[in-house]
């Protein structure tokens, strides 16, 4: 990852929730990872275009192996955080405590 | 099971590579969800598919990578071109001959037919005319005009204006400048406000009132540097002092009166005021908004019945009839220009013809090359995306090149148009390529482009198995067909044009062959127009005499007289007479010519019968004319014209004019009218200020510089200005000139077309023998004759140029009319033309089918056979 180029705020999610799964880490388990633990909402499709996008940037790999009959004997692909990508997540980490060193927010005072 | 329709509606939108893991995915969530609740699942089945399909979309967008490696496209589309330098030439000239000529013809026509007029009334400016059946010109008198301004209600103003020119003295050699006298309103019709100063006001226009002038932008430019200054600066125009008081915009033109400089207040002259039957105003009005064109011609009806009705002589044949201004100026070069755009729009259409062939003939092998590229996984998407590039590489040299060709089509254009034209048609002097009409005719042949190449390779990569069907290169079928289908149309297009270039031209030759009545060799003609202090009837006529006397005795000059009107300069002055004896005489409205005793010598027009005119002829002398032979055929049909007397109402007095002679018909108009009556004056008995030098010299092109010393020897403040040979005038004539331009533009695009059909034909056949050399090896070793071969193989390009031959000769007969104002003396189906060009056209075919024959027929067996 070049210098400058951050994780799009999905792509850390999307990242994390891979690395968090390990060996189980297929489109739709990524997706319920991230309901479950981020509480958020997301798309099988959404999911799979950012996933597209790290494995493009070479953050992550992806393997198809067949499925079994509870997905109409389908494809899963599985995918695998690799070293780029877990530096990346940790450059992520690093600039985040960075700024955050140091920092405390106050409430707004408002003139009235 | 999973609900049908969003799964199918996920596996239809979700790219190749990805819909199985969506769809298992979601199969997978739902049959979890199953065991708890069946309508719960698909309820989350329903909405988990629809929210994934934005997902889905931008994941199979960016799979096809519209973008990635596009410059990779790029550089194989150029080398694949340089490699085959013969296509890529073939496909780009095609495209820009297409495109270029196209983009000329629609920028002239948009400047001239259709771009707004400068004038802030500009589409309800209108031309009113008083068209009478004896009368030939729509002009008003000044009673007429005002009385058309007081009863009409349909206009928010009437104007008037009448044309001239101004010798400007004082400031350098004296110079002829055109203008023009307008009535105060003149501005105010067209909506157009001096850009410096003031316009023409009604106070102006008063008799007595001090003389004002308003300059043109050229003429302020030209003649002051654009000085802000030269407001209120005093100029000699024609000897009488004038004050400059305003400066027109520069983008303000006035075609009808060829761009005046010089813009004066009209102040009619007593017997314009006087006489209602002297008819020197050309009028304009500008349509109130909320009236229509029909309701404004219908008050100028009402009006016309009032005339009609009021009795009075002038008025009973009289209609009004108002016409666009810009429909007034454009009438006689719209057939003209419609016909060019016709052609050039063929032109397009053969040349996208010609392209589409052209890259149809490597589609078969193109769509092998996609049938490969499929199979080692490329996305249709990716091979289409590589044709795109392809297609639009050879579309930017295509369209580079075509717009090169376009504004030299434009230049050459502007450059063949004679002044006459330029200073008389909308825009015509400053022609440049337009923009729309770029990107028009460049949008088309890129099209067309774009689909020859795209179509069939986006079916061969569509087929299941592309390389079965891909090892052959043969062309398919539906290419084939489709191939001579385009063959057939360029065949036609072809005939249409070149039989459309042999009418023009049969008629412009029959034009050329149309006499004038004199002799046109080495005749040279000027205007000269003496200054006001030589107007007046005496001393006019000694004036002119100088003139011509010193003329005469410059070295190459053979002989030199005047006239009143310029030779070959349209009617002119025209008037009506009335024979002593008759108690009626009908109205033909002869035109009037003035012209010195030695006059018709030196045209070599004929006398008849009766005399010519003699120096002895003179104001002390007995009133005498001479009539041309049409006329007196007309009054006189026992042919007992001569010592007959006339009078014509507009000579104070009425004097009676005693006809002496008879001479032979001169043509004044175009040479495709028919010859007008006339009716000759001896200048000395009605001489005129302004006249036109007639000269025959030795070396017409040259004697320009001779002349005008002459003619300045006798008064440095005379110019002599618009000098023309008659040939010239001749040929840039409105009968001759824009047939002539028809003629060569129409015979250039035939060209065209011809050498796009011919190479059509060729192509078609060699891409078809080549692909056959199997099959004509298979048949030779099967006891085929090298003839039937040979006309196995003439039959493929034959059929579809024969249908294109028959197509072309039906469709020029139905587009002839189209025609038919630029004929002259050849009927619109003209076989003998048409048979010759089909002739012609068979000979190409003939010869673009020869050549694929032969080279069949010589294919040995052994060869044919092992091809594969």
């Amino acid at each position: 990852m070049g210098r400058g180029e951050y994780l799009g705020e999905f792509e850390q999610v999307v990242l994390l929730a891979v690395a968090r799964l390990e060996d189980e880490a297929y489109g739709m388990r990524v997706r319920e990872e991230i309901e479950t633990r981020a509480g958020r909402r997301a798309t099988i499709g959404a999911v799979y275009a950012t996933l597209e996008r790290v494995v493009s940037k070479g953050l992550a790999r992806e393997t198809d192996l067949p499925g079994g009959d509870e997905r109409s004997g389908l494809a899963r692909r599985f995918y695998e955080i690799t070293p780029a990508g877990k530096a990346a997540l940790e450059d992520a980490r690093a600039l985040q405590a960075r700024m955050w060193s140091g920092l405390k927010l106050r409430a707004d005072r408002r003139r009235s | 099971m999973p609900p049908r329709v969003p799964r199918a509606l996920v596996r239809w939108l979700a790219g190749r590579d990805d819909r199985a893991v969506i769809v298992g995915d979601l199969d997978e969530g739902f049959a979890q969800r199953a065991q708890a609740s069946r309508a719960g699942a698909v309820t989350w089945y329903w909405s988990q598919a629809l929210a994934s399909i934005p997902g889905a979309v931008r994941l199979r967008w960016r799979r096809a990578g519209p973008l990635t490696d596009l410059d990779g496209d790029f550089r194989r589309a150029l080398r694949l071109l340089r490699r085959q330098p013969g296509f890529a030439a073939a496909a780009i000239l095609t495209m820009a001959l297409g495109a270029g000529l196209t983009t000329g013809v629609v920028s002239v026509v948009e400047a001239v037919l259709l771009r707004p007029l400068p004038y802030g009334n500009a589409d309800r400016v209108s031309v009113v005319q008083e068209r009478n059946t004896a009368r030939r010109g729509g002009s008003f008198s000044w009673a007429d005009y005002l009385d058309l301004s007081s009863r009409q209600h349909s206009f928010s103003a009437v104007a008037g204006y009448s044309g001239g020119s101004r010798t400007l003295t004082g400031a350098g050699p004296a110079e002829r400048l055109p203008a023009i006298e307008v009535t105060h309103t003149f501005f105010d019709v067209l909506g157009v406000a001096p850009a410096m100063g003031r316009g023409i006001a009604a106070s102006d226009t008063v008799s007595g009132a001090a003389p004002v002038v308003v300059l043109s932008d050229g003429a302020w430019a030209r003649r002051f540097g654009s000085d802000p200054a030269a407001i209120g600066r005093s100029i000699a125009l024609s000897g009488v002092p004038h004050t400059i008081v305003g400066i027109l915009p520069r983008t303000f033109v006035f075609p009808p009166r060829a761009d005046p400089e010089l813009w004066l207040p009209l102040r009619p002259s007593p017997p314009q005021v006087n006489r209602p039957y002297l008819h020197f105003l050309d009028v304009i009005a500008a349509r109130r908004p909320d009236v229509s064109a029909a309701v404004a011609q219908e008050d100028l009806r009402t009006v016309t019945r009032a005339w009609n009705d009021s009795g009075k002589g002038w008025h009973t044949a009289s209609a009004l009839v108002a016409v666009s201004l810009r429909d007034d100026m454009v009438a006689h070069v719209r057939p003209s220009l419609l016909v060019l755009l016709g052609a050039a729009l063929l032109v397009l259409l053969a040349s996208s013809a010609s392209v589409s062939g052209l890259v149809l003939a490597r589609a078969s092998g193109r769509a092998r090359e996609a049938g490969v590229r499929a199979a080692l996984g490329a996305t249709t998407f990716r091979v289409v995306r590589q044709l795109v590039v392809e297609a639009l590489c050879l579309g930017a040299f295509g369209a580079g090149l075509g717009l090169i060709l376009g504004s030299w089509a434009v230049t050459t254009f502007a450059a063949m148009t004679p002044a006459r034209f330029r200073l008389v048609l909308p825009y015509a002097d400053h022609l440049t390529v337009s923009p729309r009409a770029a990107a028009l005719s460049l949008a088309l042949t890129l099209a067309a482009m774009l689909i020859a190449s795209v179509a069939p390779a986006l079916r061969a990569a569509r087929l299941t198995n592309p390389l079965a069907t891909g090892v052959r290169t043969t062309a398919g079928r539906a290419e084939t067909r489709l191939r001579g289908l385009l063959v057939t149309g360029q065949i036609a297009l072809a005939v249409v044009l070149l039989a459309g270039a042999v009418l023009v031209g049969r008629s412009v030759l029959k034009l050329t062959r149309v006499s004038s009545g004199f002799d046109m060799t080495g005749l040279v003609t000027g205007r000269v127009s003496l200054p006001a202090r030589y107007d007046n009837r005496e001393t006019v006529a000694p004036a002119v005499d100088r003139v011509l006397e010193r003329v005469r005795a410059t070295p190459g000059i053979l002989g030199a007289e005047a006239i009143n009107q310029p030779p070959l300069g349209g009617w002119g002055n025209t008037g009506d007479f009335r024979i002593v004896g008759r108690a009626t005489t009908d109205s033909t409205n002869p035109a009037i010519r003035d012209v010195t005793s030695g006059y018709f010598a030196l045209m070599r027009i004929p006398v008849i019968e009766g005399r010519g005119f003699l120096a002895s002829d003179t104001r002390a002398s007995q009133r005498v004319v001479a009539v041309n032979r049409t006329l007196a055929r007309h009054y006189f049909p026992g042919g007992d014209a001569i010592g007959h007397r006339i009078v014509f109402e507009f000579f104070d007095g009425r004097p009676e004019w005693t006809i002496v002679g008879i001479v032979g018909d001169e043509r004044f108009d175009e040479l495709d009218r028919p010859m007008a009556p006339v009716v000759y004056f001896p200048f000395a008995q009605d001489p005129e200020p302004a006249f036109s030098l007639v000269v025959r010299a030795a070396a017409p092109e040259t004697a320009a510089a001779s002349l005008r010393a002459a003619v300045a020897a006798v008064d440095p403040d005379l110019p002599l200005y618009g000098l023309r040979t008659l040939e010239q005038i001749a040929a840039e004539s409105n009968a001759m000139f824009l047939r002539g331009m028809v003629m060569r533009l129409l015979a250039w695009f035939a060209f065209a077309a011809l050498l796009l059909g011919g190479v059509g034909v060729y192509g078609i056949l060699s891409e078809v023998t080549t692909a056959r050399t199997r099959e004509i090896g298979v048949r030779l070793a099967l006891g085929a004759t090298r003839g039937g071969i040979a006309r196995l193989v003439f039959r493929t390009g034959a059929t579809p140029a024969l249908i294109g031959l028959a197509l072309g000769a039906a469709l020029t007969v139905a587009v002839a009319p189209a025609l038919r104002s630029l004929l002259f003396g050849v009927t619109l189906l003209d076989v003998p033309s048409l048979a010759a060009v089909v002739g012609l056209l068979a000979g190409v075919t003939v010869l673009a089918c020869a050549i694929p024959a032969w080279r069949a027929v010589r294919v040995p067996v052994t060869t044919a056979l092992r091809q594969e």
